[in-house]
């Protein structure tokens, strides 16, 4: 098998949107954010409740790193 | 177990470590242990016990009606690692779990450690989601399944949410102020009638700046209004504000309204659970087959009913679409009434009163509450509100129309500068929406993106279960008639799963269009074995009277899958078919396997017993206690019937042929007989010197026991009396003449080793044996 398709599916999707969007309108944190949150733990264990996705989304929302912005942090 | 089920005070299933096969009639509690493996992995619930009759924990089916105050319902799990595992369980079933072996048992997978008999054509007759469900912890891949669910939450939490929403009714504000002061012009053209207004103002400072220009442009707009009189100040708000359309706003929520006339909420929340559960209704239908439909009853395919119900949700979506705007109008109207009261503000505090005599309309609508109109807009809210505000606004215009020329250009160019500043505004709302609907498509992207994985990895581990299921499948059905059994994922699912195979050549999408109840009840049975095999958590099998619809070729045959398929695992059967039970015992090693039999269950109290047999004589015993000879000598004999012809094929006793099934109808006498006469060349038994004897003692229990059999064994079956010292005595004998072919010294029956080149068969230790080659000499 080639290193390309062995890689992580979160890093191949990135490349995938990357390709569809090749200037995305997403900062690099926020990017960063997604990626976090794909390969967190909490995310594929259990269904997230509606106000843990509330949280996330606004994370994911955030374009930058503000103290305000809630940490995607789902171990 | 004590008092759980049929358990009295305490029943104990003692595995050694072994496999094991449990024989028990009727009602005799083999499910009770079943039962009690079931409720610490379903954590308290027990399958055939969930009804409205058990009680909210089950308790009035778990707990032993007879149990005494003053004792308790428990399980007790001892694992071969000494780990244990307690469950005590409370009057009202509730239950409490303690031990080291809590943990390993409630991991175990229900779906891949029992299988009963009600239940072993269940992944067949379910659905496809069902059948996915099932394979799903299999492959292993339920963390992206979970990933995939996740991420489709996120996205339409992005989708629906109140961010993008706001956004986008800000931008569509924007959008129709620009409109409504200047047409289509495009960006460029506003920003050369910026220069012009600034040029107009006096500066000819060269400043390109657009964002510079309208801060200058505003300071200068600020001082000219701040030179004028009071008097030519009012013209300012009554300006604006006769520019206010409010009577098209209310219009606007009328016709939005009237569109949504013929759906009210109520019905569009009724249509939408009445699609969502014809969706899944759709979802459960088989391919191919027609119907009829649920509305109007007339015979439609599936295809076209699952294409009904996605226009009908489109439809409803249009619906939806209908009353999000009619939302939006409100809303705009509720901002225009805000700007109306603050203008109005401004209007009183330069003292400017509308001709109006005692200003009631004036205190009217600066005590208007807007959120009352948000909760809930009807009719009558807008006639009040047309009949209060709209004179007032009307009043007021009339002033601004007496606007002197040079104010009324100064108003129109401080408006345009305010449009133009929006630009930027705008620019900004929609980058940020943009970002928002970026985010969106990456989490749907994250969603498909690991659906895609699921799929790429599930295609090969199902393509493993598939060729285990056939091998499987061609251990029990060697006739090749149906093949090709196979797992598949069908295109344009992402969670479903179908059973295909292969019928007399002819390709099928399901076993439930060909296959015969014994043969689906078959194929259940390997495909719970194919995905117990692949289960990567190690436990043990339970299979409770699982055979009871297959023809006894291949009832035999479970055996030979169990043999190479299972050598590995430990197996706990439970059956109620003794003839299948003396095949097992036949067939299975007993170092490796155990057989148990369980004595018929007399009552509560008595509870589970295990009999000290494993041919039943002890079933026939208690006939006898129950003043019952007829019915014991008859259990006797069918015993000899059962187990003699087995001991004869393991011996390879040799019988005359009889034509088609009167070979199979041959009676214990046949097989004593035979038994007998060859036994004087074939029994023997060790000396101590090491030479062989032929074995005259078991020969002459073999004689005792036809001959009772011929003079009292068939009357029992034929009505004839039987006393009870004549039944005890025809049970004696049938026990003592089974009973010669088990070695004395090891315990263990003739045959149990196989000398092929010498045509021996012998017991462990050699020191009875069965020269089968000698027979006839």
């Amino acid at each position: 098998m080639s290193t390309n398709q062995n890689k992580d599916w979160v890093e191949k999707t990135i490349e995938t949107f990357t390709a569809k969007s090749p200037q995305p309108n997403l900062t690099p944190f926020q990017i960063e954010n997604f990626i976090k949150l794909a390969r967190c733990g909490g995310i594929k264990t259990r269904e997230f409740k509606s106000a843990e996705i509330e949280k996330i989304k606004k994370a994911l929302l955030a374009r930058e790193n503000t103290q305000t912005t809630p940490e995607v942090n789902l171990e | 177990m004590s008092w759980f089920r049929g358990a009295a005070e305490a029943a104990t299933l003692d595995t050694n470590g072994k496999s094991l096969v449990v024989f028990g009639t009727n009602g005799s509690g083999k499910s009770s242990f079943v039962d009690a493996v079931e409720h610490v992995i379903n954590k308290g619930k027990i399958g055939h016990l969930t009804h409205e009759y058990s009680g909210r924990h089950q308790e009035k089916g778990i707990i032993n009606t007879h149990k005494p105050v003053e004792d308790s319902t428990k399980l007790e799990f001892v694992l071969d690692d000494t780990n244990k595992l307690e469950v005590l369980i409370q009057s009202n079933g509730e239950f409490a779990c303690n031990g080291t072996a809590k943990d390993s048992i409630e991991s175990w997978d229900y779906r891949r450690t029992i299988l009963r008999q009600s239940e072993v054509a269940d992944f067949i007759n379910g659905t496809k989601g069902d059948k996915y469900s099932d394979i799903l912890p299999l492959l292993g891949l339920r963390p992206l399944e979970l990933t995939a669910e996740n991420f489709r939450q996120i996205a339409r939490t992005i989708d629906y949410g109140e961010d993008k929403s706001k956004l986008e009714s800000r931008l569509e504000e924007i959008k129709s102020r620009r409109v409504n002061k200047f047409g289509t012009i495009n960006d460029e053209q506003l920003f050369k009638l910026l220069d012009q207004i600034y040029t107009k103002y006096g500066s000819k400072d060269g400043e390109t700046n657009p964002d510079v220009i309208i801060e200058k442009l505003k300071k200068i707009f600020e001082k000219k209004i701040k030179d004028l009189t009071t008097d030519q100040q009012k013209y300012l708000p009554a300006k604006e504000l006769s520019e206010m359309d409010i009577r098209k706003m209310i219009s606007a929520v009328r016709v939005a309204a009237g569109t949504l006339a013929k759906n009210t909420e109520s019905l569009i929340a009724e249509k939408i659970s009445v699609l969502q559960a014809a969706s899944q209704f759709g979802n459960k239908l088989e391919e191919g087959v027609a119907i009829n439909c649920p509305a109007c009853g007339q015979k439609v395919s599936t295809d076209d009913f699952r294409k009904h119900v996605v226009t009908e949700q489109a439809r409803l979506q249009k619906t939806l679409q209908d009353y999000e705007k009619y939302r939006k109008t409100i809303v705009l109207l509720c901002n225009g009434i805000s700007s109306v009261q603050s203008l109005i503000r401004k209007l009183k505090a330069l003292k400017i009163q509308g001709t109006e005599s005692d200003g009631t309309k004036t205190e009217w609508i600066l005590q208007y509450k807007t959120e009352d109109l948000r909760s809930s807009c009807d009719e009558d809210k807008l006639t009040l509100l047309e009949e209060n505000l709209l004179p007032l606004i009307d009043e007021i215009a009339k002033t601004a129309t007496e606007a002197p020329d040079d104010i009324e250009k100064l108003i129109e160019d401080q408006k345009a500068v305010a449009v133009i500043e929006e630009l930027s505004v705008s620019k900004q709302l929609e980058e940020h929406l943009n970002n928002i609907l970026e985010v969106s498509k990456l989490a749907h992207e994250f969603e498909n993106s690991a659906r895609n994985e699921i799929r790429e990895k599930s295609s090969q581990i199902i393509n493993d279960i598939s060729e285990d299921i056939q091998r499987m499948w061609e251990v029990l059905h060697p006739d090749k008639k149906i093949e090709n059994i196979h797992l598949n994922l069908p295109e344009g699912s992402d969670k479903a799963i179908d059973v295909c195979l292969k019928f007399y050549g002819k390709d099928q999408i399901s076993p439930r269009i060909t296959l015969s109840e014994g043969n689906r009840n078959s194929l259940g049975l390997c495909i719970f074995l194919a995905m117990a095999k692949r289960d990567q958590d190690i436990h043990p099998l339970f299979l409770d009277d699982v055979i009871i619809s297959l023809d006894r070729g291949y009832r035999g045959m479970v055996a030979e899958l169990l043999i190479r398929e299972f050598s590995d695992r430990q197996v706990l059967i439970f059956t109620h078919d003794r003839e299948w039970f003396a095949d097992l015992k036949q067939q299975l090693d007993d170092s490796e396997w155990l057989f148990k039999w369980l004595s018929p269950w007399i009552d509560p109290l008595t509870g589970i017993r295990w009999s000290e047999k494993t041919t039943g004589f002890d079933a026939a015993y208690q006939q006898l206690d129950a003043k019952d000879p007829d019915g014991a000598a008859n259990k006797a004999r069918k015993i000899m019937d059962l187990e003699l012809p087995l001991i004869g094929e393991k011996l390879c006793l040799r019988l005359p042929y009889k034509h088609r099934e009167r070979n199979d109808r041959r009676m214990a006498h046949e097989f004593l007989d035979r038994f007998i006469t060859e036994s004087q060349t074939c029994f023997q038994v060790q000396k101590p010197d090491g030479s062989y004897e032929v074995y005259s003692d078991g020969i002459q229990k073999l004689k005792d026991a036809d001959g009772l059999i011929l003079s009292w064994g068939g009357r029992g079956s034929h009505d004839f009396d039987v006393e009870i010292n004549e039944a005890r005595s025809l049970i004696e004998a049938s026990e003592n003449a089974l009973s010669v072919f088990v070695c004395p010294e090891c315990s263990k029956s003739v045959g149990k080793n196989n000398d092929e080149s010498s045509h021996i068969k012998q017991c462990q230790c050699g020191h009875l044996r069965w020269r089968y080659g000698k027979a006839g000499d």
